[in-house]
């Protein structure tokens, strides 16, 4: 009882936010809206009992993902569009054809529904307690290497961010580190044999 | 009665909405990488739902990775954007036309 | 017998080459000599052959040479039927082409085509002589189609004159005509019979009357009526019938001496000669011969009556043979072919003639041909004079003269028949007479006789080659009838070619003598009617010549109606022609231009170049739109999933 009333006012919320994402016209609406959506998708995987990853939703995407988003908006100071050219040519074909997609998702899932299992009973005894132990049992044996692989993945997006993005002051002196440890400390050394007197 | 039919049902309407957002809108780039990242949410959606009802932790494996993707890539996506905008002085979508011809 | 007729085929196909390609330079002399040797050894090898035919009967030769295709089971070839009927035609047709030969020495002297013309009257030997030598109707098709090919070639000798080539295009697609309804009778002849050879049909084909063409109730011919019908179409054409018969005139644009070989002797008689080669057919379809005998009938008659206006020295002599054409015709119509062959024969010998005279009297006055500007030639001219009073004397039919026999003979077996139209035909042709006799001297009378117009002019005889030909053809006009009218027409000299009736049948009169049938022939009205012609000419043309202007004013609408040709001419030009040009016109602005050009040819590219512009639209460069399309493959995707899953429940 208790779960639909969560579920179904978690989900309206959602579907609120989603559509606010893609409706408002000012684009720091539009990101905020994206942030109630994802916490309150953390909000129902806390109900089908993923904790871990609720949270782990809220600190990356919201705390991270989100923030980077922001500041993008902020630095690029983009204006809020104009009342009149709202939607493009396409807008009322492509509503049709979202439309057609999302019909055809659900009878997807409707035809396939005689496998589904759906007791409720079977789902609270089976998963454990504590979900980040069993998580973390999982990745560091299992999955292991696409772990590691994820790792750097991430460190690709550090640096492809980095560089694509960065941008070099003229005329700043800054040490080229590969070339100061290249060279060879007899060139730069010249022992020079002088006699005291001379020039 | 909450069954997995309603979560993946839920799932998909998150998924339409994200894909009509990418191709209605007009006012800039941003609002379609935040589309993208709606679209994922949705599929992370049905990766919890399944591993919720089939008691096997596999599904939330993969939105761990998911997740991890995701968030490069939209750092990357921001990193191109902003090339862009250095560029064009503007981030709006009808300028993006040079694939044309 | 076969390597005879070979020779005698080919020699003036060797004559013809020979003078084609080495004629310009090695002179005109190696031209007559090289081609009227062809000619000569094609001669002396149709006496011998009809020689050995007379003594022997069984020497008939009856053989294919080479067999051009075979598809299946039909075979098409070429052969020799060398009979009675055959070896008579070839000795006509190269005596005939010999004495052409040798008058046009002397007449295209100082013509620069001199070589051509050479060349083209040996091919038409040669392709007139494949025609009556052939086995099977492919042949015959093919030198059907050769001398119609030679004959445009010589009408439109001088290619330069505007009247000389609408003639030959006149002369070969009115041809045509004929040639397809022969087309189709051979056609129809092989989709029933299965073979083209002679022989095999002729055995054949009694079965075909019993057979209907359709199998509706309402059509009751029966397919040999339907393909004798047709075969006579082609000669309908060839031999200038109504109202296929408007080419001859004009074909008098062509040189006389090709005038006097093609269209007066030789070609026009094809179809005469495919008649009496095709009797066994036509024996067996009354209505078929009653259609021939109408047609036959009223060409002569008519076309005799378009004589009498004419004012052309050609042209009286072409509407002539028109009119004795006709006869032929008529004669091959009541069956009585042998007396049909026999006039052709002795037509070819006066008639050539008197072109040929024609021709001197032409090149005398220095190439004019307008009788009205002539008269009182008779003192210049000798020879001409002598040689064409013998061929009008022959010509209408003076006792003792070959005409008279072959004339005669054929009037009474019209006389005699009794199929449908016989009796019209009996009248046709005895007014016919009175009309003969009254064209022909009146063109005596006004070219050679009447008041001088040329005195003090320096006309003289043509040369010997012009004159020694017309000798040679006097002769056998007033001759050739007393040995030959026996056998030929009586008698059993074309038993085995010809299937017709018993000579008592179709004549009624037993003959003995030559003489006999003389005497016979003067109990019939033909010569007092020919008589009656002849001083109806005297008293209009000598005594009272402005009687004459008197009668054309008086019947200025037949006259008028007879100087126009009865507007067959206007019709076939502003009615067919322009019709048939409005449609190909239309053929070409619709079909050529529109369908082709514009929606084929160029319509290709256009219709890609449209498309393909329409399909660059996709590629408009806005994202949206790219992303919109994998969205729809997606959905399309999604949708075959759902088919999928449903198929599989």
């Amino acid at each position: 009882m208790i779960k639909e009333i969560i579920f179904y006012t978690f989900s309206s919320i959602l579907i609120c936010g989603s559509l606010g994402v893609v409706l408002f016209r000012n684009p720091v609406y539009s990101a905020i809206s994206l942030i109630l959506t994802f916490i309150t998708s953390a909000f129902l995987w806390f109900l089908l009992e993923s904790e871990f990853l609720a949270l782990i939703l809220i600190l990356v995407y919201v705390g991270a993902v989100m923030v980077l988003f922001l500041f993008v908006i902020m630095m690029l100071n983009i204006n809020k569009q104009k009342k009149t050219s709202r939607f493009n040519s396409i807008a009322p074909l492509s509503l049709l054809i979202g439309l057609v997609i999302l019909l055809e998702l659900i009878t997807l899932i409707w035809l396939q529904s005689t496998q589904f299992k759906e007791t409720e009973a079977i789902v609270s005894n089976a998963l454990s307690e504590n979900n980040t132990l069993e998580l973390g049992k999982l990745i560091f044996s299992q999955y292991l290497y696409p772990f590691e692989i994820a790792g750097f993945i991430l460190l690709l997006g550090i640096i492809i961010s980095i560089s694509l993005t960065l941008r070099t002051k003229k005329g700043k002196k800054t040490q080229i580190i590969s070339k100061q440890v290249d060279i060879d400390p007899s060139k730069r050394v010249q022992l020079v044999d002088l006699e005291r007197g001379k020039k | 009665m909450i069954t997995l039919q309603s979560y993946l049902t839920l799932s998909a309407i998150l998924f339409a909405i994200g894909i009509i957002g990418i191709i209605i809108n007009r006012k800039n780039i941003i609002i379609i990488l935040m589309c993208a990242e709606l679209i994922l949410l949705a599929v992370n959606f049905n990766f919890v739902a399944f591993s919720y009802f089939n008691q096997d932790y596999t599904g939330q494996i993969f939105v761990f990775f998911i997740l991890t993707v995701a968030a490069a890539e939209a750092a990357i996506g921001l990193a191109i954007l902003v090339t862009l905008y250095r560029n064009n002085e503007s981030i709006d979508v009808q300028n993006l036309i040079t694939l044309k011809e | 017998m076969y390597e005879l007729s070979l020779m005698a085929l080919l020699a003036p196909l060797c004559g013809a080459l020979l003078a084609a390609f080495f004629g310009k330079s090695l002179g005109k002399w190696f031209t007559n000599t090289v081609t009227i040797i062809g000619i000569l050894v094609s001669l002396a090898l149709s006496t011998l052959l009809l020689q050995i035919l007379i003594h022997d009967p069984s020497q008939v030769l009856n053989q294919s040479i080479y067999t051009w295709m075979t598809i299946g089971e039909l075979k098409f070839e070429l052969g020799f039927l060398i009979d009675n009927l055959t070896a008579s035609m070839m000795f006509v047709v190269s005596f005939i082409s010999l004495m052409v030969h040798i008058y046009t020495i002397g007449y295209m002297k100082n013509d620069p085509g001199y070589h051509r013309f050479f060349t083209y009257i040996s091919l038409f030997t040669f392709s007139m002589l494949s025609l009556l030598m052939a086995n099977n109707f492919l042949q015959l098709f093919f030198g059907w189609e050769a001398v119609g090919v030679m004959s445009y070639l010589l009408i439109g000798f001088w290619y330069t004159k505007p009247s000389a080539i609408k003639a030959n295009f006149k002369a070969f697609i009115i041809n045509r005509v004929g040639d397809f309804s022969l087309l189709l009778g051979i056609a129809l002849l092989f989709v029933n019979l299965g073979t083209l050879d002679y022989i095999l049909i002729f055995n054949e084909a009694e079965t075909l009357s019993n057979i209907p063409i359709t199998n509706s109730s309402s059509s009751n011919i029966s397919t040999i009526t339907l393909s004798c019908l047709l075969l006579f179409g082609g000669a309908m054409g060839k031999s200038a019938q109504m109202p296929l018969h408007v080419w001859l005139p004009d074909s008098m644009e062509g040189p006389t001496p090709i005038s006097a070989l093609i269209h007066a002797a030789t070609m026009v008689t094809a179809g005469v000669f495919m008649l009496a080669r095709m009797s066994p057919l036509f024996e067996l379809s009354t209505s078929a011969l009653s259609f021939v005998l109408i047609i036959g009938a009223t060409t002569a008659l008519f076309t005799g009556f378009l004589g009498l206006v004419q004012t052309d020295i050609k042209r009286v002599i072409a509407y002539s043979t028109l009119s004795q054409l006709g006869y032929m015709i008529v004669a091959a119509g009541v069956s009585a072919y042998s007396a049909s062959l026999f006039h052709l024969m002795t037509h070819a010998f006066f008639k050539a003639l008197l072109f040929l005279t024609a021709g001197s009297v032409i090149v005398a006055l220095h190439h004019q041909q307008d009788i009205r500007k002539m008269g009182g030639l008779y003192r210049y001219l000798p020879y001409t004079y002598i040689t064409s009073v013998i061929g009008t004397l022959a010509l209408i039919g003076f006792p003792g003269f070959s005409g008279f026999f072959s004339k005669d003979a054929l009037i009474e077996a019209v006389h005699h028949s009794n199929i449908i139209g016989s009796d019209y035909a009996y009248i046709a042709v005895l007014i016919g007479v009175f009309v003969t006799a009254l064209y022909s001297f009146r063109l005596l009378f006004i070219v050679f006789h009447g008041e001088d117009k040329f005195k003090g002019q320096d006309i003289k005889e043509p040369s010997l080659s012009i004159v020694v030909p017309l000798i040679l053809l006097a002769i056998p006009s007033v001759l050739i009838a007393w040995p030959t009218i026996g056998p030929m027409v009586f008698g059993d000299f074309f038993i085995n070619s010809i299937t017709q009736p018993s000579a008592n049948d179709l004549f009624g009169f037993e003959f003995t003598t030559p003489i006999s049938f003389l005497i016979h022939a003067l109990e019939s009205p033909v010569v007092y009617i020919a008589l009656l012609g002849f001083i109806t000419a005297l008293y209009l043309y000598i005594i009272k010549p402005e009687l004459t202007q008197k009668i054309s004013n008086f019947f200025k609408p037949i006259h008028t109606i007879l100087l126009e040709k009865y507007y067959f001419d206007y019709l076939i030009e502003q009615g067919f022609g322009q019709l048939f040009k409005k449609i190909g016109n239309e053929f070409w602005r619709i079909g050529d231009i529109r369908i082709i050009d514009h929606g084929l040819v160029n319509g290709i590219g256009r219709n890609i170049q449209k498309f393909s512009s329409e399909l660059r639209k996709i590629q408009s460069g806005y994202i949206y739109h790219y992303a919109f399309i994998m969205i729809l493959s997606l959905s399309l995707f999604l949708g075959w999933i759902i088919y999928i899953s449903i198929e599989k429940t």
